[in-house]
């Protein structure tokens, strides 16, 4: 018990970076065997499903000026495939806002030009195949499908913005191809039946124009059709991100827009509405919140787990009675950094969430 | 006929406790938690919600901010009161001045009374009964410290009523306390009821007579003296250890905090039964370098007995005094009731035991016993067949000022009510044609640092030299506790008088609207538990439904009536999600018997294949 607790605690990049969403590039060799609260799903693609016009198709791109704004809700929204069976598919958000400094194991983002910062990024490997085997009656998932880098939760904003210079200028040269759309639901009654879309209110911001040595279309000239452009006003690339449904990414931008000046109204607009998709994200992956976890650790191995303190603090209010949500009630910890934490723990199992 | 329920409420500082009497037998009510007594704590989360008991208490520190505690050290208390002036010093919650000169603590975005906060346990404490009991409940009897006064008793009060409660009597904790110790004994004694609560110490002496006849000789205490300072005083001992060895102050970390906290109770309440406890705390707080520490300490009763010595022996000094008051030798002491989770601690039994030279009664419940008390009181209240009486005291001496500021005590601290008194008084001035009556309660020789209850004026005296004029002053306390005051002219039998209605510093109107608000969060309530519950076992059977669809699916959709199935039951699961989504009760529950139908099908079609 005392090794097992231990390997879970010792250094592995794969729990260290349990903040980060993108962690989740499908299950290593390890993983696969543990036992898992779902089978994972991509959470980037989700929200842009849970975008996407009832009619389907790709994301609209977002008119010029102008924020995205995804759909009003309710009817609208076309029903994302259940949790449970969904495939690991799509783009995801490429970092998470910065929580603290970066661990040792942790992959340092670069912070240098742009070129050199490329070298720099880590590539994983994409997952076993046969990790990617679809839930019955759910459309297979493309392998060969691109995966991103594992970002660090710790990347600061400036990096962040860094390393997006760096993977465009990256997926210019290797001209990738274009993300394939996601796959078409199956006729399914989960497909049918699920309604949990992100309730996302989009912000309401004042048109901005994109500098002209960046416009889209520039871009595309110089380095092919599917170049994401890194944009000098951090606006533009806020706005950018959320259109393309990195709401960590754009959460990011928000928060060190904000971190400078506390009031601007598009970064606020625009940090609330992300926190808001993230939270129902981290939400439908936890599940519903009536359930109970429990703690899977043996007390006096607790302190060899590879979690910081405020994991620990979360960690304190699983005690085998108290609901999911009670524990967000109590642990006084903004919300969607309480479900993550929550969600950290789960994956790390550390905690498992009692069914009914 | 059964007589009506009436429950008994210890509403107390830190922690409240209900009970009842089921078939002659007192009870106390536990929670849904499982726990038989609740925080009496309240507090507003950030997206508005409000808690109330344990899981209030679990955010106490992280929320300070927003979590009421100890409000009953404010009610009934005005603004201008020191007590209030040192809540304000000290209290993490924001408390301001009502309008009324009351006091009003602010939670988010709203301004709540403390007979409100304090209704919101109260209402919980109602739940819970009803709960327990499957029944409505209305009627309680509620205790109060005897110290408190007619405008602290009346907040109570209306907290109550606040609450969805008829009040029908208030009584006195200790009261409450000897009440339960000599139910069903027969017992005529004088007792020393040591209450050493959470967050108050109070010691009563009181005199069981014959026929379950109940009197207040004495009473005192401390109103900031409780088992959270012992708990601050763990605290403080951890605080301290871990700044030695890491140079962090874990003060400075809410979450840190709030888990010291939670730990410090803990440990207290396991060494009253261990010799030594572990404080383990794992993460407590990340250094600089990001990488977490562990709190581990182990903490022995030797070492919580010194930490809170001083503590206990103040709890023996205020013995001391209140025998002294009450002019009682100990050997006149025959019995010591201990009262409050504190007394479990092995040091204050023997602290007691060797203050008053006789082992303490350890045959009640120490966190129970009140609330029994006022469950025996309740029961006996609408049962015409109870012999029962219960004599309770006026808790401070009653008198009016007179000329310079002086005040003249007409019924003295601790006399039994109902009762009367009379005095005569005298004009100070020639010619004098009026005297203002100024009613008073409290012990003080200077009127004005007693509490002011009401005044008249009473006019048409003849014009005489000072002194000539007399005026017969009368004092009478009904049972209900209603002081009537009466000035008369002897000479011209001319007459004023005032009845003096305790107020909590409320309106009627304002009770009204609060009662009404929270009515609605009643309903609120009752009706996201009902959702609650539907949606909970509307998920589990559509959960159920998907993890077999495939298979069915693929066993029937062959035929048309398969076929037609499958279309019915995503018709199903889709107006499920849809009510669960629209949070619609009544559609919700419309959809549970055609899902618990196909739920049926489904296993049935699945077993046959198998």
């Amino acid at each position: 018990m005392a090794d097992e607790t231990k390997q879970k605690g010792a250094p592995d990049p794969e729990l260290d970076l349990g903040w980060d969403l993108d962690d989740d590039d499908g299950p290593t060799e390890g993983k696969s065997q543990r036992p898992t609260l779902a089978p994972p799903f991509d959470l980037a693609s989700y929200a842009k499903e849970a975008m996407v016009p009832q009619s389907g198709g790709p994301i609209p791109p977002p008119a010029a000026g102008k924020p995205s704004r995804p759909p009003p809700r309710a009817g609208s929204l076309p029903p994302p495939p259940p949790l449970p069976n969904r495939p690991l598919l799509g783009r995801r958000p490429s970092a998470f806002p910065p929580r603290s400094a970066p661990s040792p194991n942790t992959p340092k983002a670069p912070s240098g030009p742009p070129a050199a910062a490329a070298q720099a990024i880590p590539t994983p490997s994409p997952p076993p195949a046969q990790a990617m085997t679809p839930a019955v009656g759910m459309p297979a998932v493309n392998p060969e499908r691109p995966l991103s880098e594992p970002p660090s939760q710790r990347i600061t904003p400036r990096e962040m913005m860094a390393l997006e210079a760096a993977r465009t200028l990256t997926r210019t040269a290797e001209s990738t191809p274009a993300e394939p759309p996601p796959p078409s639901r199956g006729n399914t009654l989960l497909a049918l039946a699920n309604h949990r879309a992100p309730l996302l209110t989009p912000p309401r911001v004042p048109a901005v124009t994109l500098p002209s040595s960046t416009t889209p279309e520039a871009a595309a000239k110089a380095g092919g059709a599917n170049v994401r452009v890194v944009h000098a006003d951090p606006v533009v690339e806020m706005q950018e991100r959320f259109a393309l449904g990195d709401y960590s990414g754009a959460l990011v931008m928000a928060e060190s827009m904000l971190e400078e000046n506390p009031t601007h109204p598009e970064a606020r607009e625009y940090a609330e509405s992300c926190r808001s998709v993230l939270q129902q994200m981290y939400t439908a992956r936890i599940g519903p919140l009536h359930r109970v976890p429990v703690v899977d650790v043996a007390r006096d191995q607790l302190r060899w787990l590879s979690i910081d303190h405020r994991a620990g603090f979360i960690l304190s209010l699983v005690d085998g009675v108290s609901s999911l949500e009670m524990i967000l009630d109590v642990c006084g910890m903004p919300p969607l950094d309480a479900l993550r934490t929550l969600y950290e723990l789960v994956q790390q199992h550390v905690v498992s969430i009692q069914d009914d | 006929m059964t007589a009506e329920k009436v429950i008994g409420i210890d509403l107390g500082t830190t922690n409240s406790c209900v009970a009842i009497v089921e078939g002659g037998t007192p009870t106390v009510i536990p929670n849904r938690g499982g726990y038989k007594t609740t925080p009496s704590m309240v507090a507003v989360t950030e997206a508005g919600k409000r808690l109330v008991g344990h899981i209030a208490k679990r955010q106490a520190i992280t929320n300070a901010e927003y979590t009421v505690s100890a409000a009953k050290r404010l009610i009934g208390r005005k603004w201008s009161s020191p007590q209030v002036k040192n809540a304000v010093s000290t209290s993490s919650y924001k408390i301001v001045e009502g309008p009324h000169a009351d006091v009003r603590i602010a939670l988010r975005d709203k301004e709540y009374s403390v007979p409100e906060i304090s209704a919101m346990v109260l209402q919980e404490m109602k739940v819970i009964a009803e709960d327990y009991l499957g029944e409505p409940v209305s009627k309680a009897v509620v205790t109060v410290p005897a110290y408190f006064n007619d405008n602290q008793r009346q907040a109570t009060k209306d907290a109550g009523e606040i609450a969805g409660l008829d009040v029908i009597r208030i009584i006195n904790e200790p009261t409450a306390a000897a009440l339960s110790y000599g139910f069903g004994r027969n017992l005529e004694q004088v007792v020393a009821v040591y209450d050493f609560g959470g967050g108050t110490f109070d010691i009563s002496v009181l005199e069981i007579g014959a026929h379950g006849v109940f009197k207040v000789i004495a009473t005192a205490g401390d109103t900031f003296l409780g088992g959270e300072d012992v708990d601050a005083r763990i605290i403080d001992w951890l605080v301290q250890g871990f700044k030695t060895e890491h140079s962090i102050d874990l003060r400075q970390d809410r979450m840190a905090l709030q888990r010291l906290k939670d730990a410090a109770e803990k440990a207290k309440c396991e060494l009253s039964s261990v010799r030594e406890t572990e404080v383990n705390l794992p993460f407590i707080i990340s250094n600089g370098r990001n990488e977490a520490l562990h709190l581990q300490r182990t903490l022995t009763r030797e070492q919580l007995e010194e930490l809170s010595e001083d503590l206990i022996e103040r709890t023996v000094d205020i013995c001391r005094q209140t025998l002294l008051d009450a002019k009682l030798e100990k050997d006149e002491i025959e019995e010591v009731v201990l009262v409050g989770g504190m007394t479990r601690m092995p040091k204050i039994q023997s602290a007691v035991a060797a203050f008053f030279e006789r082992d303490p009664c350890k045959g009640v419940h120490p966190d129970e016993v009140v609330a029994l008390g006022a469950g025996i009181q309740g029961a006996a209240l609408v049962d015409d067949k109870a012999e029962m009486i219960l004599l309770d005291v006026t808790p401070h001496a009653l008198g009016i000022m007179t000329f310079g500021s002086y005040f003249e005590e007409l019924i003295p601290q601790n006399t039994t009510v109902p009762t009367h008194r009379q005095k005569i008084f005298t004009t100070s001035r020639d010619n004098q044609t009026a005297v203002k009556i100024l009613v008073m309660q409290g012990e003080n020789e200077n009127a004005e640092s007693n509490e002011l209850l009401g005044e008249f004026i009473l006019t048409g005296l003849k014009r005489a030299p000072k002194g000539q004029v007399e005026i017969e002053v009368t004092f009478e306390i009904n049972a209900d506790g209603i002081v009537s005051v009466r000035a008369k002219d002897l000479e011209t039998s001319l007459e004023q008088s005032i009845q003096v209605t305790a107020t909590s510093g409320l309106t009627q109107d304002e009770i009204k609207s609060m009662i009404e608000n929270a009515k609605d969060h009643m309903v609120e309530r009752r009706g996201s538990e009902e959702f609650e519950a539907a949606r909970q076992e509307a998920e589990k059977s559509v959960a159920e439904i998907e993890r077999l669809f495939p298979q069915v699916e693929q066993i029937v959709a062959s035929s048309d009536f398969g076929r037609d199935a499958i279309e019915k039951t995503k018709a199903i699961v889709g107006k499920t999600r849809d009510a669960i989504r629209k949070q619609d009760v009544a559609a919700v529950k419309e959809q549970l018997d055609g899902l618990t139908r196909t739920l049926r099908m489904f296993k049935g079609v699945v077993a046959k294949t198998q």
